[in-house]
């Protein structure tokens, strides 16, 4: 794969976004860096620890943390896999932390999948159960390493795209206490990254949860995240029929039907889980209170 | 008493935290007490100050914890007047969006249909997209005029809250009702359109109604939605006169010339021009609209 990676690790240049996509991101940038500041100050915590992983979702995160808390009271952590992390994520992560000047907490996490291995060795041949494994492990050790610090919050760094689609791990890296840019799609991620000046390659290359060795978001979901981008847009922000949207885009009906139906059968992933409704005050039907 | 040429308003653009009602008080105070050092006549607080915007379950508690408060800020309020947004609750146990005027050490009560009224209360309740206003509040029912006192004599003023502004007759009502000056408080949540789309309501809602709106919007953040502030006053003209930063928490002073206001309206009447033939037909066609005549 690393041969087909631009090689730029210079800032520069602007990824190209869609127009349905433009937005001014100056404006977001201040006001996700608002709502960081004012989250964090209202419930309490000092600190954020976020996971690091040489992509572009998790540098922009880190990047906004940075700006709106300092890079004092940012603990990133890069939790590789060996064999299965790249060594382009390996370089850029560091890349990443060097240039936001954050220390940056490597662990390696493949001695912890061993042990879930072998206490479950049925997992080894799902490829599935395995990935989900991994990024748990991941969320545990953020959290973790929140706790020891004490009035410190897991950073979240999912995008609209992976929330919509489901194309994350429940309770693995989306479990954590507040996803700042979870309203951006990825293109807007990478086009926000693109201008804040993170290097060309973390916006460039090809996303890829990284769980399944050689996987890409593309190989994996169908469809390139311009296209899905701009399918969500239409299916969720303007709420136009999947018969339209496959005009506009150019594609079969029913591929747009399935990820149109991927978002509706991921909404579990977004929401707490249901509880058994016995009395007159049930949580979150009933009792409804703010987070902060 | 002869009516003002000028007032002095003052903006307070706070960011109050959901849950602590005594903390948000205390904001207010230092507020207030901020105001009458720069000698305002009025200090205008946004929607629901007292509470936060987003409280949710939290609002059953707001009203009784904001009560002894009340007495205290009644007692600052004897050399200026305070528009403040709160959670209202009547004898009945009924929650209002509500605004309430203190001054002369007390509660400021409103005219509306030959009756006293204590406070205003919001007209329309979003309930669509992120709002979800009707599952905790009462709509009001009209809007009321105050007679409020300034250094210099009684002006006239009406009072509306937040999505009331995206609708025409609030402000018009009040304007009819003789109000020079309408307070547009808001908790008003930011997305990247926003701002600009409110400031052209606003300045369309002063321009339609020769009069000034002083707009002051929430700021700060709460459950990760913005409350972008952006607070100002806009002229007769459609001029944003002053203005707060966007997002912080600011404290702006404003002037406001009524006799400039009212030659302005010599010149434009735009009131005057209002014609009941074209009130009723509105009326005709909402209620065909409600019939299903048109949707």
């Amino acid at each position: 794969m690393s041969e087909k990676l631009p090689d730029e690790k210079q800032a520069g240049g602007e990824y190209p976004l869609p127009d349905e996509l433009r937005f001014d991101w100056r404006e977001a940038e201040k006001d996700i860096i608002n709502e960081i500041k004012w989250h964090l100050a209202n419930t309490g915590a000092e600190k954020i620890v976020i996971g690091l992983s040489g992509g572009v979702d998790s540098s922009l995160s880190l990047y906004l943390g940075v700006q709106a808390l300092g890079k004092e009271n940012v603990v990133a952590l890069f939790l590789p896999e060996q064999g299965t992390t790249p060594d382009y994520d390996i370089e850029d992560a560091h890349a990443v932390a060097e240039l936001l000047q954050v220390k940056l907490v490597e662990k390696e996490i493949t001695p912890l999948i061993n042990i879930f291995v072998a206490a479950l060795p049925e997992i080894s041949g799902n490829q599935i159960a395995l990935a989900n494994v991994k990024a748990r492990i991941r969320m545990i050790l953020l959290y973790a390493v929140a706790n020891s610090l004490g009035k410190a919050q897991v950073m979240g760094t999912s995008d609209k795209s992976e929330l919509l689609l489901g194309y994350t791990t429940k309770y693995g890296d989306s479990g954590a206490d507040f996803l700042p840019i979870g309203d951006l799609y990825k293109s807007q991620v990478r086009f926000m990254s693109s201008k804040v000046g993170l290097p060309k390659r973390i916006w460039l290359k090809p996303p890829s949860p990284q769980l399944i060795k050689g996987k890409t978001a593309q190989s994996e979901l169908g469809l390139s995240y311009e296209v899905l981008d701009r399918l969500l847009y239409y299916r969720v922000d303007q709420r136009y029929p999947e018969e339209r949207i496959a005009a506009i885009l150019g594609l079969p009906v029913e591929s747009v039907k399935r990820y149109s139906s991927l978002v509706i059968k991921s909404d579990h992933k977004r929401k707490a889980p249901p509880i058994g409704k016995v009395g007159g005050a049930t949580i979150n039907i009933d009792w409804r209170m703010p987070i902060e | 008493m002869s009516a003002p040429d000028r007032i002095r308003v003052a903006l307070a653009q706070i960011a109050p935290k959901m849950g602590d009602v005594e903390g948000n008080f205390q904001k207010i105070y230092s507020f207030t007490e901020a105001a009458v050092k720069n000698a305002a006549d009025v200090i205008v607080f946004p929607e629901l100050a007292t509470a936060g915007y987003l409280s949710q379950g939290i609002f059953f508690d707001v009203a009784e914890k904001s009560n002894p408060n009340l007495k205290k800020l009644a007692e600052l309020a004897k050399d200026i007047n305070v528009v403040l947004g709160m959670v209202e609750e009547d004898f009945m146990g009924t929650l209002y969006n509500a605004a309430m005027i203190l001054g002369n050490g007390g509660v400021i009560k409103a005219n509306w249909l030959g009756k006293k009224v204590s406070s205003y209360r919001k007209l329309y309740l979003p309930t669509y997209g992120m709002f979800e206003e009707s599952r905790w509040f009462a709509p009001g029912s009209g809007v009321p005029i105050y007679d409020l006192s300034s250094k210099a004599g009684l002006f006239k003023a009406g009072v509306v809250i937040c999505e009331d502004y995206w609708q025409p007759l609030s402000v018009r009502i009040a304007a009819t009702r003789g109000a020079q000056v309408v307070f547009a408080i808001a908790s008003s949540p930011k997305t990247l359109q926003k701002p600009k789309m409110t400031h052209s309501l606003l300045v369309a809602r002063a321009i339609e109604n020769a009069l000034y709106v002083v707009f002051v919007n929430q700021a700060g953040s709460q459950d990760m939605v913005n409350f972008w502030g952006g607070s100002e006053v806009i002229d007769f003209e459609g001029n944003s006169i002053a203005g707060a930063p966007l997002r912080e928490e600011s404290l702006v002073m404003a002037d406001l010339d009524l006799y400039k206001e009212r030659k302005f309206r010599e010149i434009n009447p735009m009131l005057k021009e209002e014609r009941e033939e074209v009130i009723k037909d509105y009326e005709a066609a909402f209620k065909e609209m409600r019939e299903g005549g048109t949707m």
